[in-house]
């Protein structure tokens, strides 16, 4: 790292933490985590007593159609919601000024007067703040972990990947709205603007386009669901507690192709939503935060057997893609808008 | 010191500063002049490494800047018109950060910053310059332009809001930083501070170098110089080719003698000769100024 480089990361580090915004945004975003990761403990613990008390009291042919023990992940399935709108505010209140302030101070002109190259400026900001977001973030992070490590729950070893995975997209997603941010802040003229600019971004890709994803657009290109056939009875029982989805039904041609379409039809829309989600840094994160955390990945389809018994088929849902596919776009997300904000900043007229 | 050879910058096709070639040698105080428009302040970015020049070439004590951009900036010392610094951070703390991108050494900052705060009378100021007047943060600017003790300062409207102690201040820091050996560019609409300050004139018009000299040979270009004499005893007679008009006080201990080009070495000969020793012999400024101004408008109306 160049002296120049350095000397501007440390000084936009230490910048981060006297400025009061991004520390009040930060204790905000502390205690709601630090809160959440409480109440994610209380729900696990919950969860952990009725699993316990259903193990004691079922047989062992209900044991089998059983939900696997509860994962501590619930915990985090808990404060993922409120990592995305805090975490996001404080990337965005980050990122937001970091250019147009030193235009609106006039000390730009003075800063590049020195002994730096441009590219040095926007780096060394870049890498400041971005490091000053990391240790915020990891300061949270540990919190919350050794709460859950004081309360006796020690995850295990998939747990812990499942934790890191959450949390480097959790801060991927910060980093990303920074990101945004930052960019603004190049091709703005006022801090006011690019923050303006930053938070329509937000609201569209936080708010508006899941729900235009969800409501519209999907359905829209995944055409209109199949009808089921009159003939058919079935029995379909949704348990989210289990986490499981079980599907009783009689057997028939018509029921089978329904079955096939109505599974055509889902994959058709989810895939929608899923490369949509690819565009919405919350969406990712989001997809990312419901394939660890929640407990209905795994789907037991129950069928009737050649005896008249029931068999229970067990599919795990595969994730590892999803989520690949998830981080890759979170990871795209600051490559993008900072190299716009990049170019920007190389091309600014300091006239 | 700073060379500025067929230097050339366009906006939009149209020539803000125009094969501009200039020399500028160690020592000297030089005041770039011109009405608006006249590219004294692109020149000022260009020189400064701050703006790409489209031709032409800029040497800083023989680095080219555009070449070795890091090693021709940290020869210069920059404060630009309506300097700004860093509002959350003390004059001690920008200057801090400044002097560490010049990679200067810890304990030489340290002494560097304390004794540039007094010079320019800023120790013991701890607030943030988020709460410094204009004229603070001119005087913090000017001590930033000379906190890595620079061979070429350049400033650019030095003086634009300083009270008259800090306008004395600044005359006094920028003569001493000359009579050390520094280069100094100083850009002004102030005429009278250039004419004080400055030992060379660049005028510039149109993005083209008009005139270089001398504030007193740019001023008498094509124009005429009113002279003011003061004896000890009443004036002689001045039979000296080139004068229009002699107007004596009452007692003719005094006269302002108007004349086609300098004669003060004519005068104060003649003046000797008739053996009354003089008290005063100088241009009239006011005249030389309103001189220039008369240049300028003829340039801005060219």
């Amino acid at each position: 790292m160049s002296n120049a480089l350095f000397v501007i990361a440390e000084k936009e580090f230490s910048d981060s933490f006297r400025n009061r915004t991004i520390l009040a945004i930060f204790a905000i975003f502390f205690a709601i985590s630090v809160i959440g990761i409480i109440g994610g403990i209380a729900e696990y613990q919950d969860t952990l007593d009725s699993y316990n008390e259903l193990l004691s009291t079922a047989g062992t042919q209900e044991r089998g159609l059983m939900d696997t023990r509860p994962s501590p992940m619930i915990i985090f399935g808990s404060v993922g919601a409120l990592l995305v709108t805090m975490g996001a505010l404080l990337g965005i209140t980050s990122g937001f000024d970091l250019i147009t302030r030193e235009r609106e101070t006039k000390s730009l002109k003075v800063l590049l007067s020195h002994p730096v190259f441009r590219d040095e400026v926007i780096n060394g900001k870049a890498i400041g703040a971005g490091g000053a977001l990391a240790l915020i973030f990891a300061a949270t992070i540990a919190v919350s972990i050794a709460l859950m490590l004081i309360t006796g729950i020690v995850p295990g070893g998939d747990e812990w990947s499942s934790i890191a995975i959450f949390s480097f997209s959790a801060f991927l997603m910060i980093i990303a709205y920074f990101a945004i941010a930052l960019c603004m802040s190049a091709i703005s003229e006022t801090s006011g603007t690019a923050l303006v600019y930053t938070l329509i971004i937000f609201i569209l890709l936080s708010g508006l386009l899941p729900v235009l994803i969800e409501n519209g657009a999907a359905d829209a290109i995944a055409g209109d669901a199949p009808t089921m056939p009159r003939m058919i009875q079935s029995v379909s029982i949704d348990s989210r507690e289990g986490g499981r989805n079980f599907q009783a039904m009689t057997e028939s041609e018509d029921f089978q192709k329904y079955r096939e379409d109505i599974q055509d039809w889902r994959s058709r829309r989810q895939a929608v939503i899923d490369i949509a989600s690819l565009f919405s840094p919350t969406m990712s994160f989001d997809s990312i935060s419901d394939a660890l955390t929640s407990t209905s990945s795994m789907t037991v389809t129950v069928r009737s057997g050649p005896g008249g018994g029931m068999i229970a088929q067990t599919q795990a849902s595969d994730t590892s893609e999803s989520i690949l596919s998830h981080l890759l776009a979170l990871l795209a997300f600051p490559a993008i808008f900072f190299g716009i904000a990049y170019m920007r900043f190389m091309r600014m007229d300091l006239r | 010191m700073i060379e500025l050879t067929d230097l050339t910058k366009r906006y939009n096709g149209v020539a803000a500063v125009d094969s501009l070639s200039l020399s500028i040698g160690e020592g000297e105080i030089i005041g770039l002049l011109g009405p608006n428009g006249a590219g004294k302040s692109t020149t000022i970015l260009m020189t400064t490494g701050l703006i790409e020049p489209d031709g032409g070439e800029i040497r800083i004590a023989g680095y080219e800047m555009q070449k070795e951009p890091k090693r021709a900036k940290a020869l210069i010392g920059y404060m630009p018109e309506d300097v700004g610094f860093y509002p959350r951070l003390t004059a001690a703390e920008n200057l801090d950060f400044f002097g560490k991108l010049y990679e200067m050494e810890r304990e030489k900052r340290k002494r560097r910053i304390d004794d540039l705060l007094v010079l320019v009378g800023l120790d013991g100021v701890q607030t943030q310059v988020g709460g410094y007047s204009k004229g603070m943060r001119q005087r913090l600017g000017l001590a930033k332009a000379l906190l890595n003790e620079p061979p070429v300062i350049i400033l650019d409207e030095p003086t634009a809001n300083l009270d008259p102690v800090g306008v004395s201040d600044y005359r006094r820091i920028v003569r001493e930083a000359a009579a050390a050996g520094s280069t100094i560019l100083v850009s002004s609409h102030i005429l009278a501070e250039v004419s004080v300050i400055c030992t060379r004139i660049a005028l510039l018009s149109r993005g083209k170098l008009v005139a270089d000299g001398t504030w007193q040979e740019i001023a008498d270009h094509g124009k005429g110089v009113v002279i003011r004499v003061e004896g000890r005893r009443p004036l002689p007679e001045f039979p000296i080719q080139g004068i229009s008009s002699v107007i004596y006080t009452p007692d003719r201990v005094g006269a302002v003698i108007a004349a086609d080009h300098d004669i003060r070495d004519a005068i104060s000969d003649l003046v000797a000769s008739a053996g009354v020793p003089l008290r005063n012999l100088q241009i009239d400024s006011e005249s030389a100024e309103e001189a220039l101004l008369q240049r300028f408008r003829e340039e801005a109306r060219s």
